[in-house]
């Protein structure tokens, strides 16, 4: 893959990291009432994020390559803190899966778990949110380091 | 239905909980090298999808033994499950910030 295309595909998926942070404030706001129904917009919150994992997951293996080496001898600091990224992302990303799981299926359920299950949903989505906030903010500051 | 939502939600749980002890354990007693010190290849085994991957697999594994256990004890999984979800976000995270 040429530095030009790295470069494009680096800054949108920049840019999709910080856009899943703002749609994953949006289940986190609306599902705080338990019972509350919004499958389209929970399904949306969870399919950016994934996207957005998989457009990161396509071009990290460029990334180990070309600049990975170079971070940590530039600034080791900010090479743990892409590390710390990843891994948020991961967790992030997993548990808005967990969350979208939940609000889908919790109709499904006998109504004495119903409220149970939705809150299993905000949590899942407040833990994702503030995850992948840390992940965004993290992942900014290495790319204003270090480029493709 | 019911058990299939329970056993999804134990395998997005269990993936997360996996992945940060699988990491954890690689930064704590594994024999890494330095980053600054490898040159990087194509081709090669990239550890973080190779953790995704075992988590996966260890997530299904859960995810089965979920759905079996609610068939008898659906309101005392789900409960448990609905507990573990702050727990498990709070673990991610701990082990993300601290053990990179």
């Amino acid at each position: 893959m040429t530095p030009t295309a790295l470069r494009v595909l680096e800054h949108v998926h920049g840019h999709l990291g910080w856009l899943t942070v703002v749609v994953l404030l949006h289940p986190v706001i609306v599902l705080r009432r338990p019972g509350r129904r919004a499958p389209l917009a929970v399904s949306l919150a969870t399919a950016l994020p994934v996207v957005t994992g998989v457009l990161g997951g396509w071009i990290y293996p460029e990334y180990r390559v070309r600049l990975k080496q170079q971070i940590f001898l530039d600034a080791p600091t900010l090479g743990w803190c892409f590390e710390r990224k990843e891994h948020l992302a991961v967790f992030a990303i997993s548990l808005a899966c967990a969350g979208c799981v939940a609000h889908l299926a919790a109709p499904r359920f006998p109504v004495a778990s119903r409220e149970l299950v939705s809150r299993a949903a905000h949590r899942a989505y407040s833990g994702a949110f503030l995850l992948a906030l840390v992940a965004a903010a993290l992942g900014t500051s290495v790319a204003v380091f270090r480029t493709f | 239905m019911v058990r299939c939502a329970l056993g999804a939600l134990a395998f997005f749980l269990a993936v997360t909980a996996t992945y940060a002890v699988l990491r954890g354990y690689d930064v704590l007693f594994g024999s890494e090298a330095n980053p600054a010190t490898v040159m990087y290849a194509y081709g090669g085994r990239i550890a973080m999808f190779w953790r995704a991957t075992i988590a996966a697999y260890v997530g299904g594994a859960v995810a089965l033994l979920v759905g079996w256990l609610a068939r008898t004890r659906e309101a005392q999984v789900t409960r448990a499950l609905v507990r573990a979800v702050p727990f498990v976000a709070a673990f991610a995270g701990a082990q993300a910030v601290l053990l990179p």
